[in-house]
């Protein structure tokens, strides 16, 4: 039997405190290593990707094809879509064993991929961990009282941290965003440009600091508060980030594929 | 350390109780209908094994349900023993556990076998043994956790004190509550260092030692069990946000959903102290899938489960406490006192727990009460002239009356027509109002 000496509990202690700094460190790693990032820069580098979709879904199938992972999503738009993830995968009223069971991840994005849904998808999809929505101040406002209705939320004067089951989100607008730390993926709606000029707005994510290796700008067709005269203004916000070619969705620019995993700051 | 000893026993005993256990747990658990939660369990394994996303049900509590039914899934497939093989398992092993740390606490075979009878027969032990969700977890990996531990003080090998941290990590990674009695043996330990032998150098080398072990070691399993969701990107800088999240909502919550029944009776505090129950109704039409001419009715295609706390069991356990308390003080019985501990700890926070508490968490304090209903009826009973007799007798009691609770927990009450006009009338009227008159598309 082994003796409970001096010496051996403090190895003891030693190899388990060895052990936690092991572990912590290993899933750092394993966290930082997760993401998938390309070569990034201020929005207007011409190094990173941009691109032009046509809707959400195109660009949440550009976020997949390019095989982005771990990161964060800046979405702007005029607002907040929410979607209701318990009703998206309905229980079958028969159950007989072995189970029909799916993968909600996968199950979503081939059944319920939409303007409203995308995001909440490429976060199942590990594209993203975190979403951060640049928004119009009257939509934080409305934003401030269903946010209220939750139990994880921060409510301060430069925005809304909320959590949804547990996947961390932050509300804000565009002037109190300071950038995230680490390059984004950025999405640009055309509805964003109803209530800010393009050059306004690239003064404003210049001015952020947020880096970026992709920006999709995306028409979002069929959205009822999109009309022509936001799409003209989002080709000018492309102009003025260096996208030339703007005719189809896509076309405008070459893909930098493959991608190579690469730890983030 | 103080190193005690027990002469070892012979396990037929215990094997039969625990063979009776797996008879009772797993009897006709194939053709138990699957609920909705059953269901979900299986959708939420896969969902945080493969994405690492949490949900889309429980989201707040800890993951290990999550990873071990993803495991079982891929060994036994989506079958029976997929879904429900964990729970099975660690509901049967719980039993045998009762008897090894009842007879550790108790030093009495006698008292550690009708502690593992009783917790066998228990209904509501029976209801969570055969269901996916995860609150059986929380009686079998504190008690094996106490078990482990009470092996290191036998032993004084650290390897003992290395597997009861494991343990009670696993217990944390299945639901926060097992903080409770880790830290009631964790003070056990503690105490037990100071009051033994050595100078302020051992003491403070051993209390090291145990913090290692039975604070660092469980709360690094309990990390581990969140590698998936460390796979979407996130770093250890980010998990403390998550853990905020999933406390906030497990100290608010009210239920996911709103219940289509009554549902007024989740307060910890009338456990012990009326006679108490578990509800779970749920709508499953396997039977009747493609037969158009069948009706769908409440009666046919509704499963009443009902984990019913066998009364004669469970109204004893606070006048058990409370003598095994005086007992244990009286006799300075460090035992008595530790599972006087064990109760209070795992008990008191959710009695004082603003938010409803179902009776599926008494769980997690069941196995100690259990245990000192079993000191309290032995105790009582060797003040008779035969006291195996007068214990035989009130067994038999409580297997009368657990007998006709048997099928209401395994979700045949419908089946027996005393029942079936009672679970009707009780729990069907408002599941009525939602029967689809004909089945759709699954």
């Amino acid at each position: 039997m082994p003796e409970l000496t001096v010496r051996r509990c403090c190895a003891i202690f030693a190899i388990v405190a060895f052990f936690a700094v092991v572990v912590i460190a290993a899933l750092h790693r394993l966290g930082s290593e997760s993401r998938v990032v390309g070569k990034s820069g201020l929005i207007g580098s011409p190094d990173i990707v941009k691109l032009m979709a046509d809707d959400p879904s195109e660009a949440y199938r550009i976020w997949k094809e390019f095989g982005y992972r771990g990161r964060i999503i800046v979405y702007l738009a005029d607002r907040w879509e929410t979607c209701n993830p318990d009703e998206m995968i309905p229980a079958p009223l028969a159950r007989p064993y072995p189970l029909s069971l799916v993968n909600p991840a996968r199950f979503l994005e081939e059944n319920n991929l939409n303007g409203a849904t995308f995001l909440y998808i490429a976060s199942l999809n590990r594209i993203t961990r975190k979403i951060v929505a640049l928004l119009p101040p009257g939509e934080i406002s409305r934003m401030v009282g269903a946010t209220k209705r939750g139990k994880d939320f921060q409510i301060t004067s430069s925005g809304i941290d909320d959590s949804r089951q547990g996947f961390p989100r932050r509300f804000t607008t565009v002037d109190h965003f300071a950038g995230s730390g680490e390059p984004v993926l950025l999405y640009v709606g055309a509805s964003c440009l109803r209530a800010v000029e393009p050059e306004e707005l690239y003064r404003l994510l210049i001015k952020s600091g947020v880096t970026t290796d992709c920006v999709i700008l995306c028409r979002e067709k069929g959205k009822d508060s999109v009309s022509p005269v936001e799409v003209a203004k989002l080709h000018r916000f492309a102009r003025l980030m260096g996208l030339r070619t703007l005719s189809g969705s896509r076309g405008a620019t070459r893909y930098v594929a493959p991608m190579a995993a690469v730890p983030a700051s | 350390m103080k190193i005690v000893t027990f002469p070892h026993w012979k396990p037929r005993l215990p094997a039969g109780v625990t063979l009776l256990s797996l008879i009772l747990n797993g009897i006709l658990l194939s053709r138990q209908p699957v609920s909705l939660d059953d269901f979900h369990v299986a959708l939420s394994a896969i969902n945080f094994t493969e994405s690492g996303q949490l949900g889309p049900t429980m989201w707040n509590h800890p993951v290990l349900r999550n990873l071990l039914v993803y495991g079982t899934m891929k060994l036994f497939g989506t079958g029976v023993l997929g879904v429900k093989g964990v729970s099975l398992l660690l509901g049967t092993l719980c039993t045998p556990l009762v008897a090894l740390v009842a007879r550790r606490i108790f030093r009495d075979e006698r008292i550690a076998l009708t502690a593992a009878l009783l917790w066998a027969v228990d209904p509501l032990v029976i209801d969570f043994s055969r269901q996916g969700i995860n609150d059986i977890y929380l009686a079998f990996f504190p008690l094996l956790g106490i078990y482990l531990a009470y092996r290191f003080r036998e032993t004084a090998n650290s390897a003992w004190l290395l597997v009861s941290g494991i343990a009670f990590g696993l217990g944390l990674a299945s639901k926060w509550s097992a903080l409770f009695p880790l830290t009631a043996t964790f003070v056990l330990i503690i105490v037990t260092i100071a009051g033994g032998a050595g100078g302020m150098r051992e003491r403070l080398a051993r209390y090291c030692h145990v913090t290692a072990l039975l604070l660092v070691i469980p709360a690094l399993v309990y990390l581990l069990t969140f590698v998936p969701w460390f796979a979407r990107g996130y770093t250890p800088a980010e998990w403390p946000a998550l853990q905020r999240s999933m406390f906030l909502e497990t100290s608010q919550h009210a239920g996911y959903k709103p219940k289509l029944w009554d549902d007024r009776d989740n307060r910890a505090w009338k456990w012990f102290v009326v006679p108490s129950l578990f509800v779970d109704p749920f709508m499953n039409l396997d039977h009747i899938w493609g037969d158009e001419e069948v009706v769908v009715t409440p009666e046919k295609n509704v499963t009443v489960v009902l984990g019913v706390a066998n009364p004669l069991v469970w109204l004893l356990t606070l006048p058990a406490i409370f003598f095994l308390l005086r007992r244990g003080i009286r006799q300075r019985d460090e035992g008595r006192v530790y599972l006087v501990a064990l109760f209070c700890c795992s008990y008191l926070p959710l009695i004082l727990s603003p938010r409803p508490i179902w009776l599926n968490t008494a769980l997690s304090v069941l196995p100690y009460a259990i245990m000192a209903v079993g000191g309290l009826i032995w105790t009582l009973a060797d003040r008779l002239q035969r006291p195996g007799r007068g214990v035989a007798l009130y067994l038999l009691l409580v297997l009368l009356v657990a007998s006709p609770l048997y099928p209401l927990a395994i979700g045949k009450g419908m089946r027996i027509p005393f029942f079936r006009e009672y679970l009707a009338s009780r729990y069907l009227v408002q599941f009525k109002e939602k029967m689809p008159h004909t089945p759709s598309q699954p």
